[in-house]
């Protein structure tokens, strides 16, 4: 809501400068978005009189004027106005000055003739959006006095962001009344002065609410024989500076005491109303209508129409209508000043998308008491600048006694709630400055009559709020609320996705964080077929774009997508991962929400000196998992041969990761396929957890083991096996041998070629042996190391070699 | 000569000869050519049998003091070649230290974890306990419970991505204020950090970000602790010379509401471009839990207060590291990433 200093002041004599207003009411909740001055330092255009006025040598439809702008020697100005004559009083901008509509005016010659200066007109002047003329000034304003001051337009305009909560702020009224307050100064009251002439309203027009719900109060004035013209200069600098339009004068009236008062008013042409009847129902479902901006809106029943005796006229406080707006043909003219119900108004605005500056009010709700002050203000107005006559009377549908709504607020749960100590005094003074009526009639609580135009404020904690904003917040004294602490401690899947993190960082990976909303068609390109769960995903139904449209149901795509953005900013050696949630569609109102743990590599480890800068493979990353587990205290980790091979993993380079016999996920390198279409051309390999299933295999308990202080043996044990047999298998039947004094079992080689067989390998390992409580002897290790020999051999796949 | 010239000879002799030996070497040549099997010391103490039988205790004697000094001599000299070796190698030895450290390459923390850790750190600190809520929530949750009906112009704040008609992409985290307290009577004191969804799209807004919610709700709570509680957290974040301000603000779940403004962190209060002017940076929104927040869940108004704050987590990750494009934090750009 802007609001002009000057029109302000017509409410309430502030003192204060623009920038100091602002901040003060930023304080009490009305946030001042920005400043803008008007006229302000423009000391270089003054007032000028016009003394000759003669033809340019050159130019036919030019003038030559000589100006006086006081003392000094006239200027010889150009001008190509034609409403301009001698003895004209006129703003002048001088040489060196700027215009407050951009440009700078300079010495110049104008087709060979000298220019020292410029007659400005209203549009120049950033007071109008068109004028068709020079601006004429009243002829006793001093010469050379700079403009805008003389003229009483300088003005600074101070734009407030107004929560939804405050509708009784969209006026200069309502800010006026904010500023009364916080200054504690009194507010100016408005007096109309109404002389009803003719036949009565109540003859003219007949007014029927079928639907009183959405319309509870109707007010209504006739004023016969306007003259429809341009506004006046001052109403139209209100409008401009309010960021509205000048349409023309009883339009212009409606929007002054839209922006003046906070009650929207729309005005018929009466004389289009068929049958001067006024019919406030609701819409038939797909009924048809041409709102004033020539657009056609289908409406639906929950839609609220004024009508006339034969269809609608206008969409209640959203828009009037084609067939009856004001032209310039119209004479008479019905004001139409209505209380609306919010909700149903702001339904319509929303549906339609059409939100107008009326909606914009009747949602945040106006004052049902302000309805009859603003059609008599509207009305005296176009009395005044239109020529009018009111009619005798004003309509008034379903009025009803004013309801006095009247609170009980105890000065203790004022104190309480805010954390502070005002008496009763300092309670009712802070009330009374916002209009506020109140009594006391015991010790410790105060009757409160809230002014109808406060909708907000209806429950006691509303004036601890009114209270404590006026007071100020400055005012509470901060109190910590720590009286005993009952601190819970962090549970385990906590305290792992925050070890998670680091160990992942630790072993280089960057954290990414990408959007929940993913590409649906990364599906298509991941191989994954129609009926696989991946599939399920959550649709949004407004997304931002089509390519934000789903939400994933896991992590990688998102990831590879990340790598090939770098990738085309040059950076190839990649490894990131992302721990977040995904979603999947269960069936149920809300989707199932899981954390995932994802990973990605690819390219070669980044350059470091003194390092080998082999190319990733599945071992790397494989390492990255075991390792994280290890850090997690997973024991339970292993990966298999995946029971159902992923399309979007390479078939042969791929395994499940599982914990226990609980699948959590997957690793492997991408299938090619899927890293082509994402236009990468090199090997990536990731993996990708579901976090809640693997870290149910968290050992929370570490237990110390006993260190042999006495030596380790070791002995290697080379073996030949069938090319195929994954050394995994060989290593869980030498552990499967279980012997207290075998510590360890390491792989070194493994061989295939020459003093090999066709089809066959060695494969080496380094077992160590120690014992607790002794020396091993040699014979005693060679006589386990002999029994694990034949313990691994015996049945036949496993030879020594 | 005599054996006592002798002795005096070879003394003379060991202390010119071992004047001059540098080296490890020459100290063991020396020791094998004097204290050796076929040594001058051992020589002498050989020929100790061929004197008259009176004079062999005195020159016995003798001997043994020359053995005795001949060793403590090479162990003196040893010590100092040793020394003087070790002086040297360290004289010569040397790296040049510009050269690079071997590392191994490392990984970072998004700065939005960084931070969120940071923020969950404080509050964690004063006995709040950290928990958690659904992205996907029920409209009832995320607006209806937080008192804003359907057709509440409140709705207008904040656009909302809609799965169905009663299913949104949670807005804030507020609505885990109405799971907690559906759940847990008072006292309760928990902060809730997570993502948050709202249908908007340019250089200052992004489809997703961070927020941290607080609820605090116990007897006797004002909104003067709801000021210590957050003034202690700003000072903790950002240093405790930061100004706060509290300016009344509305949100249809507290009442009375506020908004928190800290001191231009950049221009520290003087006013910037990022201040716009006004030397006042607003970090999060606030205020006392409103009565009809209770009524949802059961709570009774005249016995327990509390207040709630919801903190956007981008906005504190912005000023701490001066990041002006909030996308940047979405776009995973490794050249961003590498530097926290």
């Amino acid at each position: 809501m802007k609001v002009s200093l000057n029109w302000l002041k017509e409410w309430v004599d502030v003192t204060d400068t623009p920038e100091g207003i602002a901040e003060r009411l930023t304080m009490v909740g009305l946030e001042a978005a920005g400043i803008e001055p008007y006229g302000v330092g423009y000391d270089k255009i003054v007032i000028g009189k016009i003394l000759k006025i003669a033809r340019h040598p050159d130019a036919e439809k030019l003038s030559l004027c000589e100006v006086t702008v006081g003392g000094t020697e006239p200027l010889s100005i150009i001008c190509g106005a034609k409403n301009i004559y001698e003895g004209a009083v006129v703003p002048v901008i001088l040489v060196g000055e700027t215009l407050p509509t951009g440009p700078k005016i300079k010495r110049s010659k104008i087709r060979g003739v000298l220019s020292e200066g410029m007659i400005c007109s209203e549009e120049e002047l950033g007071l109008a959006e068109h004028s068709s003329g020079i601006m004429l000034l009243p002829e006793d304003l001093p010469l050379g006095e700079p403009f805008f001051r003389v003229t009483g337009l300088e003005d600074a305009v101070i734009d407030f962001e107004i929560t939804p909560n405050r509708g009784d702020c969209l006026s200069v009224l309502g800010i006026a009344r904010e500023v009364a307050a916080v200054y504690d100064l009194p507010l100016k009251p408005l007096d109309i002065h109404l002389r009803e002439t003719g036949e009565g309203i109540d003859k003219a027009i007949e007014i029927e609410t079928i639907n009183r719900e959405d319309c509870p109060r109707y007010v209504a004035r006739l004023v016969r024989n306007v003259t429809i013209g341009p506004s006046p200069l001052w109403l139209k600098e209100r409008l401009v500076k309010l960021g509205f339009r000048s349409i023309n004068n009883v339009v212009d009236i409606t929007n002054y005491v839209l922006l003046g008062l906070g009650q929207p008013l729309h005005a018929f042409d009466y004389d289009m109303l068929r049958g001067h009847k006024i019919v406030i129902r609701s819409a038939s479902e797909g009924e048809r209508f041409t709102t004033l901006d020539e657009k056609e809106r289908i409406l639906r029943k929950e839609d609220l129409l004024i009508c006339d005796a034969e269809g609608p006229v206008a969409i209640a406080g959203v828009m009037g209508g084609l067939n009856s707006e004001v032209t310039e043909k119209t004479v008479n003219v019905l004001i139409e000043s209505a209380y609306f119900r919010p909700g149903a108004i702001r339904q319509t605005a929303k549906k339609l998308g059409l939100p107008t500056e009326a909606s914009y009010r009747f949602e945040r709700e106006v004052d049902p008491e302000g309805l009859v002050r603003a059609a008599d203000l509207a009305a005296s107005l176009m009395v005044d600048l239109a020529g009018g006559e009111v009619a005798t009377g004003i309509i008034d549908k379903d009025y009803r006694e004013k309801e006095e709504h009247i609170i009980a607020l105890q000065t203790e749960k004022v104190n309480a709630t805010l954390g502070i100590q005002l008496t009763d005094e300092a309670i009712e003074k802070t009330l009374k400055r916002l209009q506020m009526k109140t009594s006391r009639r015991e010790t410790g609580k105060l009757m409160v009559t809230v002014p109808s135009f406060r909708r907000d404020v209806w429950r006691p904690i509303d004036l601890i709020e009114e209270v404590g904003r006026i007071v100020g917040f400055d005012q509470i004294p901060p109190t910590l609320p720590f009286r005993e602490m009952d601190t819970k401690p962090v549970p385990t899947a906590k305290k792992a996705e925050t070890l998670a993190r680091n160990v992942l960082v630790g072993l280089g990976y960057f954290e990414a964080v990408n959007y929940s909303f993913v590409d649906e068609r990364w599906m298509d390109a991941f191989l994954i077929s129609e009926d696989d769960p991946l599939r399920k995903m959550v649709r949004l139904r407004n997304p931002i774009s089509e390519d934000m449209a789903v939400l994933r149901t896991f992590l990688i795509p998102s990831l590879i997508n990340t790598a090939r953005n770098n990738f085309n900013y040059k950076v190839q050696d990649i490894k990131i991962f992302e721990l977040r949630n995904t979603y999947l569609s269960i069936g149920r109102e809300l989707p199932e929400e899981r954390l995932h743990l994802a990973g990605l590599v690819m390219g070669r480890n980044p350059y470091a000196f003194g390092f080998e800068r082999n190319p990733f493979d599945f071992f790397d990353i494989k390492g990255d998992v075991e390792n994280l587990c290890e850090m997690l205290k997973i024991d339970s980790l292993h990966f298999a041969s995946p029971a159902r091979p992923k399309p979007f993993l390479h078939p042969g380079i791929s395994a499940d990761i599982l914990q226990g016999d609980t699948y959590c996920g997957f690793v492997g390198k991408l299938n090619p396929v899927v890293t082509e279409s994402f236009k990468i051309d090199e090997n990536v390999y990731c993996f990708e957890v579901d976090f809640f299933s693997l870290i149910q295999g968290v050992r929370e308990e570490i237990t110390v083991e006993e260190i042999s202080k006495y030596p380790p043996v070791t002995r290697d044990l080379a073996v030949v096996v069938e090319k195929v047999m994954p050394v995994g298998e060989i290593i869980q039947r030498i552990y499967a041998f279980r012997n207290k004094y075998l510590k360890q079992v390491e792989l070194f080689d493994i061989y295939e070629g020459k003093g090999i067989p066709e089809g066959k390998k060695s494969v080496a390992f380094r077992v160590t042996y120690q014992a607790l409580q002794k020396t091993l002897k040699d014979k005693e290790v060679d006589k386990i190391h002999h029994n694990l020999a034949s313990f691994i051999t015996k049945t036949g796949d496993i030879q020594l070699r | 000569m005599d054996l006592k010239q002798e002795i005096s000879a070879l003394e003379e002799e060991v202390r010119g000869h071992l004047s001059t030996i540098e080296t490890l070497e020459g100290l063991e040549r020396f020791r094998v050519g004097y204290l050796g099997k076929k040594g001058k010391v051992t020589l002498l103490t050989k020929r100790l049998g061929t004197l008259p039988r009176e004079e062999r205790p005195e020159a016995g004697k003798e001997i043994n003091r020359l053995k005795a000094w001949v060793e403590a001599e090479l162990e003196r000299k040893t010590h100092t070649v040793k020394e003087a070796l070790r002086q040297k190698r360290l004289a010569e030895e040397r790296v040049d230290i510009t050269l690079p450290g071997r590392r191994v390459p490392r990984g970072r923390d998004h700065p939005i974890t960084l931070v969120s850790r940071e923020i969950t750190d404080i509050f964690v600190g004063m006995g709040f306990e950290a928990v958690e809520g659904p992205e996907v929530e029920l409209d009832y949750y995320n607006f209806e419970a937080l008192n804003i009906p359907k057709d509440h112009p409140a709705r207008d704040m904040q656009d909302t991505f809609y799965i169905s008609d009663n299913v949104v992409l949670r807005t804030h985290t507020s609505p885990v204020q109405v799971r907690t307290m559906e759940k847990q009577r008072p006292p309760v004191r928990v902060i809730a950090l997570g993502v948050v969804y709202r249908c908007d799209s340019d250089v200052t807004h992004t489809p997703m970000f961070h927020q941290v919610e607080g609820l605090l709700v116990d007897k006797n709570i004002t909104m003067g602790d709801l000021k210590g509680v957050l003034t202690r957290f700003v000072h903790l974040m950002f240093g405790k010379d930061v100004g706060v301000r509290f300016r009344p603000s509305y949100f249809p779940f507290t009442e009375p509401s506020a908004e928190v403004d800290i001191q231009c962190v950049i221009c520290k209060g003087k006013g910037c471009r990022v201040c716009g002017n006004t030397g006042w940076l607003e970090i999060l929104g606030c205020g006392m839990v409103d009565p009809a927040v209770y009524g949802f869940v059961d709570y009774d108004p005249e016995t327990v207060s509390g207040f709630a704050w919801g903190l956007g987590v981008e906005r504190v990750a912005m000023l701490k590291y001066g990041i002006n494009d909030l996308r940047s934090f979405f776009e995973n750009d490794l050249r961003f990433l590498s530097q926290f």
